[in-house]
């Protein structure tokens, strides 16, 4: 019944006798058949709930899995096997025996992330995500790269360590770590107030909410491009997921005023990121802020509340993972080609990349938001759901985001065009490499259209009715 | 799946298939991309004749695939949709034929050709469109795919200008978003419906429709190059002459203006937007639009530059016609719709084909070229006729109906308005005719390249006739069935309340 | 309606126009004179008859040949049939200047379709396919006071355009059926009859040449080429007179202030044109006078028909009679050798440009000067000034230091402290306030 296990123990143990690409692969394929193995479960079964080890709660290890859970797995599943195939093309022998082991590790620590069911236990797998993550960052060597690891590092733990001090609040006032019983007992008092403070913040640091996002562009930037992917598109995701949880579940104070706070603080990321993205003369440094901008998106749905609005930010958390891996990929293979990535001398890589150019395009094009796009229709929903509900200022914010992005991305493509006033040599790109950008930007187009799949997938377990289910 | 819901998805499909194929092949499969793209342009005619055909006979045609909860994509035949249909398929074979003569020798060919198949895919699909978000969706596809043709050439001149038109069109796209979102929040579909769906809504509603239309039709107005909008129309002309020809004298242009007409019949419901009172400002400013853009084409020498606000200016009597509150008037702004389609698109295969063949991109040096390109001028002054509106040619039945509408809408100031317009256009043409003509030629063209015997490249040379030819027949003719005018007093049979 | 009458009506007009082609016409030899065989054939078949053609136009075209008709056509041909033989004479050695018979052959076909319509659409675009191509006659192969004259010509033509189509449009809104017999009635119930009457008249009088808008006329007369001279009077003149006969309901209708105002304008041509040819004629221009004082005198007895309606019926069906006659009277004359020899004394076309010929000159220059870009250049300064904007260095470095002081450790710390209390208070407020 439980098809999770092999998920977590076939990746631990398959870390130590790293030599090869090959069990990364399959590994990999190994996770999506479990993923979809889960969701069929799901779908038929219901939500599912399992103790490890014959435990249950409120002190052993529950394992919870409901249609928020699926999705993010079916995010990690689509976009680490993405990565796996392109870091098989990118890393030579040497980089490529520290790679593997960090990336599978980082992998089962997000699965597990997904599918806990207590708060230490979201604990316990932050942590170990945050140090894979800063791992995989100084692999690339280099002074950019290990000051900007070092610098994500500290914040990692300086979050982390404010996560646990408010996991450790809410233990002594209620005995228990589990989810669903916190969220039948929690009453307002003010280590309550307090936990949920310090909580909020560290998972925002985390997240790279502004103003605290300063640690993401150097550490996103300075990475290897496939790192960069796996960060932007799925690190970054699991705090706020964990947010979000217990936004929804442990403290359900829809339309308050910390709602409000965060959406404008999302508010000012989408125009702070934009601003500065526009400004920039490297393609990853201009990826990477425009993350900082797409991770505001997010926070503008704790603003509106309602329960479309969630399942908008999600489908907007799926787009921009496949989008944002895409697009780094594709400045990956930009760079591998050239040796640099300015973007003045971008000398015609329309005609010499096609295929590279049209990936970034396409996933541009979710980025900006226009249709025919997954982040299209995340966008419109948002649109709506703000409208409806008065609020359109966000509306308006949103909107001008669209713009901004609009501007940075086809800052990239017009040069793209054109010819750069010094040519130089060009390398070739492994054809594995161009296609997973490729195919991961086509996957978010086609997202546009069958938006419906991931919106009933969402759903199973009504995680967005602000009770526990279970 | 049956024919009637596959047919319209074929029409979308059979130039979004060798589109796509043709961005794969290589630069020298000539024979091959050639082929493709007849073959999908042939294709697609015929079967929007068989569309024709059908739903002249009563067929319904419609395919839906559901987006979101609430939410379909729809495309769906009517005569509106038939009209610009037609209009974009004709014209897509005759372009593409041009095209190819033109683009003979030139880099990056098949990238072109594949962006331009998307351009008809995005074009076609609007015109099908069955409610506001499919018209959305393919509506920012067509931005999207006219893009690269802009930048095309690759200089830092068309990056400019292609930042330019992305500056505009972008913009302009997220006002009508606004305007949609805004729209569904209120009245809960967006289905285009015959005298609109909005006017269920209560009156308290009203101030809020007022400015949603402001909001969409200025979304609108942008492609459509309404006043103030219209500045990436003149910047836009660096793009080759084809491109030029079809995309920014008849598709991306009509497409706001279609766009406009189906916002203002089947969104607001004619009756119902007059009651709101937002159909004078609109005429209004389509005539400053009309006024404004004749005078600037006078002070051009660049000869597209001068069509391209020739455009400017008369594609606002297509928003000038339907903005007036009469079903005579609706027919005229239709008409002109195809008609001035036909003609500007002759216009420009003339003007590229005077670039091509001798190098001449200025009015000033077309002295005497009536005697060296005897059949492209003659298809140039039928066009140019026909923009001045001279009968019999398609120009005049369209003004025609256009002045009708107005004086059975009590409009009189309208007639001022075409009165004026055809004075300007007279005099910013007839000067071109004359220095082609009765001028003398210069010794020598600045850039002769030589055809033989013949003027110029027959597949150069084709197009502009075939369109010449279909402007005095689409003049000529024009109460035959099967012809514009029948499908647009279709049309404005279904949308005025008898 | 007939298959054979229906055939030779629509050949009057579309023979000539087929052999506009220049290709075509190349297969045939004397093709001027083949394009005139239908039109001798129609007036020799003494039947009157019409076709209606439902597809063309506006849904109501049709061509009749009927009395009126038979009195233009037989002046026409005459002319045309002289005129033909001209310009075989005296311009074949223009072998490849086929512009010539080109613009010949439009005129042609647009002058008997207009004699033959029987609505008024077919009417003003034969009308117009005549002028135009008469236009062409005239700048083509003249001499600078020619091509002068065309080029007011044409701007008058244009302005006429624009003013009949206007009555075209009051015509039409009035009635539905666009024949000219339901014009006649139905036309003067629309309120607008007035304006419809003025707009035909100066609509009429700039395409024809009515005074006082002959400028060209003797431009014109002075150095065209001598085919155009043969067709100066059928082609403008006549046709402008027969377009006001159509269009206008002489006879059933009384407009006594229009009507005096005709007769005076008539009667001021008349003087105007005795006083300027004893003036300062020069020998070529006599003819162009002529005119104008014929036309004067027939504006002049409109005039009186308008006031008066019984008058037009009494004398009116003379009026086609005398137009007739004055043609067939010119062009005797003018194909005489005496006039010819009269003609040589050279003409002198260096006049002044007058003040309606600079400045639209002066207007475009401007223009061009001024106004070429105007609004993108307000947006040129604009962007200009934003890029400056942008790019200013202090905006630059307050961008970055910010960024930087957001990635000091203190600031960090602090900021996330911060933000912990701030969480923490809100909840608290939020549950107690």
């Amino acid at each position: 019944m439980i098809i999770l296990l092999p998920l977590i123990g076939a990746l631990a143990c398959f870390l130590w006798p790293r030599r090869t690409v090959s069990p990364g692969l399959i590994t990999s394929l190994g996770i999506v058949i479990c993923v979809v193995g889960l969701g069929w479960q799901l779908m038929h079964l219901g939500v599912q709930r399992h103790a490890v080890g014959g435990w249950g709660a409120p002190l052993g290890i529950d394992l919870y899995a409901d249609g928020l859970s699926l999705l993010m797995l079916i995010v990690t599943a689509l976009v680490g096997t993405a990565i796996s195939f392109y870091a098989s093309g990118y890393f030579d022998q040497a980089k490529a025996r520290h790679f593997w082991p960090l990336w599978l590790f980082l992998w089962a620590a997000l699965n597990a992330l997904f599918l806990s069911a207590d708060i230490f236990n979201l604990y316990v797998t932050l942590e170990l995500l945050g140090l894979a993550a800063v791992a995989l960052v100084a692999l690339a060597g280099g002074a950019d790269a290990l000051s900007g690891a070092m610098r994500y590092l500290l914040v990692s733990l300086l979050g982390s360590l404010a996560y646990l001090l408010g996991v450790a609040l809410l233990y002594h006032s209620f005995g228990t770590v589990d989810i669903a019983l916190l969220a039948q007992h929690v009453e307002s008092s003010p280590a309550v107030w307090s936990a949920a403070g310090l909580m909020t913040a560290g998972l925002l640091m985390k997240t790279a909410l502004f103003p605290l996002h300063f640690w993401l562009p150097p550490a996103h930037a300075s990475a290897p491009a496939p790192v960069s992917a796996a960060l932007s598109a799925l690190v970054v995701k699991g705090s706020f997921y964990i947010l979000l949880r217990l936004w929804l579940e442990v403290f359900p104070s829809t339309g308050s005023l910390v709602g409000e706070m965060l959406a404008g603080l999302g508010a000012a990321a989408v125009i702070w990121g934009g601003v500065q993205a526009l400004r920039q003369t490297r393609l990853k440094m201009l990826i990477a802020y425009s993350t900082v901008m797409q991770l505001g998106y997010l926070f503008l749905a704790f603003s509106i509340g309602s329960a479309i609005a969630w399942q908008a930010a999600l489908i907007l958390v799926l787009s921009h993972a496949l989008a944002k891996a895409a697009m780094f990929m594709a400045a990956g293979n930009i760079q591998h080609f050239g040796g640099h990535d300015r973007i003045a001398d971008l000398d015609r890589v329309a005609q010499r990349l096609p295929l590279t150019l049209t990936a970034f395009g396409l996933a541009g094009v979710s980025i900006m938001g226009l249709p025919p796009s997954g982040g299209f229709i995340a966008k419109w929903l948002l649109l709506e759901m703000s409208i409806r509900t008065g609020k359109w200022w966000w509306a308006g914010i949103m909107v001008l985001g669209g713009l901004l992005t609009a501007g940075y991305i086809f800052k990239v493509i017009g040069r793209a065009f054109t010819q750069a006033v010094v040519p130089h040599e060009a390398r070739s790109v492994p054809f594995r490499m161009e296609w997973t950008a490729l195919v991961l930007a086509a996957l978010v187009i086609l997202l546009g259209f069958f938006t419906t799949i991931p919106l009933t997938l969402m759903n199973i377990g009504a995680p967005f009715d602000g009770r526990p289910d279970g | 799946m049956n024919w009637n819901t596959a047919l319209p998805l074929l029409i979308v499909g059979s130039s979004l298939l060798p589109g796509l194929v043709i961005f794969f092949l290589a630069e020298k499969r000539v024979a091959v991309r050639i082929t493709l793209n007849l073959f999908g342009a042939v294709l697609k005619l015929v079967l929007v004749g068989v569309m024709l055909w059908g739903v002249f006979h009563g067929e319904h045609y419609e395919a839906r695939l559901p987006l979101l909860p609430g939410l379909d994509l729809v495309v769906r035949a009517g005569p509106l949709s038939m009209l610009f249909v037609t209009l974009s398929t004709g014209l897509w074979l005759v372009t593409t034929i041009y095209a190819i003569g033109y683009l003979e020798e030139s880099p990056h060919r098949s990238r072109f050709f594949g962006f331009f198949s998307l351009c008809v895919t995005a074009t076609v699909g609007l015109a099908l469109a069955g409610n506001l978000i499919t018209f959305i969706l393919f509506y920012e596809l067509l931005t999207l795919a006219t893009y690269p043709l802009v930048v095309h050439r690759g200089t830092e001149v068309a990056r400019l200008a292609g930042k330019n038109y992305l500056f505009y069109t972008v913009g302009g796209g997220a006002l009508l978003l606004i305007g949609t979102v805004w729209l569904y929040t209120l009245t809960g579909t967006l289905e285009f419906t015959s005298r609109g769906f909005v006017s269920g809504l209560e009156t308290s509603h009203q101030p809020a429709l007022v400015i949603i239309f402001v909001l969409i039709i200025a979304g609108l107005g942008v492609k459509a190059a309404l006043l103030p909008f219209h500045g990436w129309l003149p910047q836009a002309m660096v793009a080759p002459a084809p491109v030029s020809a079809l995309l920014h004298a008849v598709a991306v242009v009509k497409a706001g203006a279609f766009g406009i007409v189906r916002v203002l019949y089947d969104v607001y419901g004619i009756e119902f937007a007059a009651s709101l009172g937002v159909t004078l400002p609109l005429a209004v400013i389509a005539s400053a639009t009309i006024i404004y853009g004749s005078i600037r084409a006078l002070y051009q020498d660049n000869l597209k530059r001068r069509l391209a606000f020739s455009t400017v200016s008369q594609v606002s009597y297509i928003t000038l016609g339907v903005a007036i509150v009469g079903p005579i008037a609706t027919v005229g702004g239709l008409l002109h719709l195809v008609h001035q389609g036909v003609q500007k698109i002759t216009l420009f295969f003339c003007a590229g084909n005077l670039a091509e063949t001798l190098g001449i991109h200025k009015i000033s040096m077309m002295n005497g070229v009536g005697r060296r390109m005897p059949w492209t001028m003659t298809a140039f002054t039928i066009g140019a006729f026909g923009m001045i509106g001279v009968p019999p040619l398609a120009g005049f039945i369209s003004k025609w109906y256009l002045g009708l509408g107005a004086m059975q809408a009590d409009q009189d100031w309208v007639i001022l308005i075409l009165a004026g317009s055809s004075l300007l256009n007279a005099a910013y043409f007839l000067p071109i005719l004359h220095t082609a003509w009765f001028k003398a030629p210069p010794d020598s063209w600045l850039l002769e390249r030589d055809f033989g015997r013949r003027e110029t490249a027959w597949a150069l040379l084709i197009p502009p006739l075939v369109t010449a030819g279909l402007t005095v027949l689409l003049g000529l003719l024009a109460s035959a069935p099967f012809t514009p005018l029948e499908w647009a007093r279709f049309f404005a049979n279904q949308e005025y309340v008898q | 309606m007939n298959c054979e009458h229906a055939l030779l009506l629509l050949m009057v007009p579309g023979l000539p126009l087929l052999l506009a082609i220049p290709v075509l016409r190349r297969q045939f030899p004397w093709s001027i004179y083949i394009a005139l065989l239908p039109v001798v054939m129609l007036l020799i078949s003494q039947a009157n008859f019409e076709v209606e053609l439902p597809w063309m136009f506006l849904g109501n075209s049709s061509l009749a040949v009927n009395e009126l008709s038979r009195w233009w056509l037989a002046m026409s041909v005459v002319a045309w049939l002289v005129a033909a033989t001209a310009l075989y004479l005296f311009h074949d050695h223009d072998v490849d200047n086929s512009r010539l018979p080109t613009f010949f052959l439009l005129c042609l076909s647009g002058q008997l379709g207009a004699i033959l319509a029987n609505d008024i659409v077919s009417f003003f675009a034969f009308s117009s396919l005549m002028s135009y191509a008469f236009y062409g006659l005239m700048a083509d192969g003249g001499g600078a006071a020619a091509k002068r004259a065309g080029r007011v010509f044409l701007v008058m033509l244009v302005i006429a355009d624009i003013v009949l189509f206007e009555a075209l449009l009051i015509a039409a809104s009035a009635t539905h059926d666009l024949e000219f017999s339901s014009i006649a009635s139905g036309v003067e119930e629309s309120t607008s009859f007035n304006l419809y009457l003025s707009l035909v008249f100066v609509g009429f009088a700039l395409k024809a040449g009515f005074w006082p808008f002959h400028v060209w006329l003797p431009l014109a007369y002075a150095s065209a080429n001598r085919v155009t001279i043969l067709l100066l009077w059928i082609v403008p003149a006549a046709t402008g007179l027969l377009g006001i006969i159509r269009w206008i309901p002489f006879g059933d209708i009384v407009v006594p202030v229009l009507g005096i105002l005709l007769q005076g304008i008539g009667v001021g041509a008349m003087l105007f044109a005795l006083i300027f040819a004893l003036r300062q004629v020069q020998p070529g221009q006599i003819f162009a006078y002529a005119i104008i004082m014929v036309t004067g005198s027939i504006v002049a007895v409109m005039g009186i028909s308008l006031a008066d309606p019984v008058f037009w019926e009494q004398y009116g069906r003379w009026l086609p009679l005398g137009v007739t006659f004055i043609g067939w009277g010119l062009t005797a004359v003018i194909i005489s050798p005496v006039w010819m020899r009269w003609r040589h004394t050279p003409a002198d076309g260096n006049e002044e440009l007058q003040w309606y010929e600079r400045w639209p000159q002066a207007v475009l220059r401007q223009g061009g000067q001024a106004g070429y870009e105007t609004l993108p250049g307000l947006y040129a300064s604009w962007s200009g000034k934003w890029r400056n904007f942008r790019f200013n260095q202090v905006w630059q470095r307050v961008l970055d230091v910010v960024e930087r002081g957001l990635r000091l450790w203190t600031s960090a710390i602090v900021l996330f402290l911060l933000l912990a209390m701030l969480i923490t208070i809100i909840h608290f407020g939020f549950q107690y306030g």
